[in-house]
């Protein structure tokens, strides 16, 4: 049975890997899963300097889901240099590093620094771009094409994914213009901006007010982007949003995803990862399917007129 | 051995409306916690409620761990349906407890409503020392408990907001009151407490330089400190309270 999958020039033993911000930087899962079964692990968002993050609460639970303004805290790309990367190399995992920035110059120079450090870079381009009035990059083409444009001379080594955002009013259209810059790869979805309010006290349930919707509640939204992406591109796909079983992923790889990334699942169940990946080889067994790739898009569909 | 386990719930018994004692028997060997840790308990295997709920363990032994819950929201009423002989889903210990307490006579405990949950193991683990003080505080009586094991420190004050049992007072204006009468402020203080009881009793420590540790409360996700969604502020940077707490010492904040 092969497992096997590549992006770019990458090859990942399995196509299941971590979603950022999910995951921490490896080593808090580690006591619950070999990370050495993992396709690959993907980082939390990493900026050029440290960043504080969002006031409390910045976790709500709603139906089959749950809302967070984490605010992007995360330890700067000194500290993840220095502290957090040399644990990661000890496994034989390919290590992807999710970024963000305020300006294109900030992704550059990250970029700049991380490129020979790691496997691979994902642009978290939900960002305001505040050059241009803090229009998120995810939702302007422009800035959008111009990004993914420039970090692509950037890197020399690291493949390069581009994390798109579900608030883009058509997402498959984004997804080709990063094929076109020359992303090796796409991912999707981002969380889906949301709110909840306590009746009682009137107030927002974040302090924040608005926060990312993520788990089983966006998966159906996730599973339609993809494969309205699949219907556009030719790269890749890294297929997410609501993965808590084998079942989902598979989903999402019918839909048209090359890879798999599992996020909201591993609070629930510490290792959703790795019996994520023991269920899709229990899928392939029982339909007697030897490679993956088999698998990638395989949904069967038709439209009727009436 | 990892910190993921499966427990036998083995006994339920309601303490009173709406307060449950859960008495857990894990499968497997499993870490033993210290006082003022906590285990996140998987409400049910479906996704409404989804995240995992965070619980001070109230009590343990070799064999067992016991849970104090109140009932408040989707995830302990569905806690609170489980049958004796069901298997629980929890993880844990997780964060930092309360230190050893090293000189009972100096130690005072203050717990407010369902506080209790997290010093009691800190209280039943020095019964015999006699020494320590207990301030024990809730709005009435009927959201007071155990009062019979813990009164056997010796030296347990009761207040109630509303004079219904023990002092009309709160644990903040005992505890103010019990400083007070020591000649020395070479004091011990574990507290824990609703947030605001927690901020106002760390503000009183730092008034009188006293030494203290607090256990916090913040809502949470992961338990293991990857979401970065339980954070307190700190003059070092933002803790994660699954992590670097619950319990904090009050020089740290
Ligand atoms: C470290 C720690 C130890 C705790 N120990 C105990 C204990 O021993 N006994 C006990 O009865 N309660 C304890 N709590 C509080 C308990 O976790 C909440 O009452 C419980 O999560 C409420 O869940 P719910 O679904 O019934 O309520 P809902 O209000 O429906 O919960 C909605 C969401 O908010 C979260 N939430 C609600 N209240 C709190 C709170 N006070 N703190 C953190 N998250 C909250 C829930 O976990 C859930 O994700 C502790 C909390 C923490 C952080
Ligand atoms: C607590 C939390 C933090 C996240 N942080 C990041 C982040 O730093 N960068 C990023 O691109 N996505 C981040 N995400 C989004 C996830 O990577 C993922 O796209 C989303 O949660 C959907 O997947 P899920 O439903 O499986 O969680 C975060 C999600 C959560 C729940
Ligand atoms: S609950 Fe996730 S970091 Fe504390």
């Amino acid at each position: 049975m092969n497992l096997e999958v590549k992006i770019g020039r990458l090859s990942l033993k399995n196509p299941v890997m971590t979603a950022s911000g999910t995951f921490g930087y490896g080593a808090e899962y580690s006591e619950f899963v070999d990370l050495n079964a993992l396709g690959a692990l993907v980082v939390k968002g990493i900026s050029l300097e440290p960043r504080q993050g969002n006031p409390t609460p910045r976790i709500y639970e709603t139906p089959c889901g749950m809302l967070n303004s984490i605010g992007l805290q995360n330890v700067g790309l000194r500290r993840f240099l220095s502290e957090k990367l040399p644990f990661l190399r000890k496994f034989n995992t390919p290590v992807i590093v999710n970024i963000l920035g305020d300006s294109i110059e900030e992704y550059l120079s990250l970029c700049q620094s991380l490129d020979p450090e790691v496997d691979a870079i994902e642009l978290n381009v939900s960002c305001p771009n505040v050059k241009k009035g803090g229009i998120s990059f995810a939702t302007d083409r422009e800035s959008l094409k111009e990004l993914v444009g420039k970090v692509r001379d950037t890197l020399k080594k690291a493949i390069l994914i581009v994390k798109l955002s579900p608030v883009a009013s058509n997402i498959a259209e984004m997804a080709r213009l990063c094929e076109q810059q020359g992303a090796d790869a796409v991912s999707m979805i981002n969380t889906i901006p949301a709110m909840a309010i306590d009746i009682e006290t009137r107030r927002p349930r974040l302090a924040n007010i608005i926060g990312g919707l993520s788990g089983p509640a966006i998966k159906p939204i996730g599973v339609r982007m993809v494969w309205q992406t699949y219907q556009s591109v030719k790269i890749p796909i890294i297929g997410m949003g609501g993965i808590m079983t084998a079942e989902d992923a598979i989903e999402y790889i019918l839909a048209g995803a090359t890879c798999v990334a599992v996020g909201t699942a591993n609070f629930v169940n510490p290792s959703a990862t790795v019996e994520i990946i023991q269920g899709i080889k229990d899928y392939m067994i029982r339909n007697k399917i030897e490679n993956i790739k088999e698998l990638i898009g395989g949904v069967v569909w038709e439209i009727r007129d009436r | 051995m990892n910190r993921h386990l499966v427990a036998t719930l083995k006994e339920k018994i309601q303490i009173r409306e709406g307060y449950l004692l859960l008495k857990l028997e894990p499968l497997n060997d499993f870490i033993k916690p210290g006082p003022g840790q906590f285990y996140l308990i998987r409400p049910s295997e479906s996704f409404d409620p989804l995240l995992r709920r965070p619980f001070s363990v109230f009590d343990f032994s070799e064999r067992d761990l016991e849970f104090f819950i109140q009932i408040k929201g989707k995830g302990t009423k569905t806690i609170g349906q489980l049958a004796a002989g069901t298997m629980l889903d929890l993880i844990g210990p997780l964060g930092r407890g309360f230190p050893p307490v090293n000189e009972p006579e100096n130690t005072v405990i203050v717990a407010g409503g369902m506080g209790i949950a997290s010093v009691y193991s800190v209280i039943k683990r020095n019964i015999e020392n006699r020494g320590l003080t207990v301030i024990y505080g809730a709005r009435t009586k009927e959201q007071l408990f155990f009062l019979e094991e813990i009164n056997a420190v010796g030296n347990l004050i009761v207040c109630t907001d509303d004079g219904s049992l023990g002092r009309k007072a709160t644990a903040l204006e005992a505890l103010e009151e019990a400083i007070k009468e020591r000649s020395t402020n070479q004091l011990y203080v574990f507290c824990c407490g609703p947030g605001p009881m927690n901020k106002a009793v760390l503000d009183l420590l730092k008034r009188y330089s006293i030494k203290g540790y607090i256990s916090f409360e913040e809502r949470m996700a992961c338990g293991v400190g990857a979401c970065l969604g339980c954070v307190k502020e700190t003059p070092s940077g933002m803790k994660r309270v699954c992590t670097e707490g619950p319990v904090f010492s009050v020089d740290e904040l």
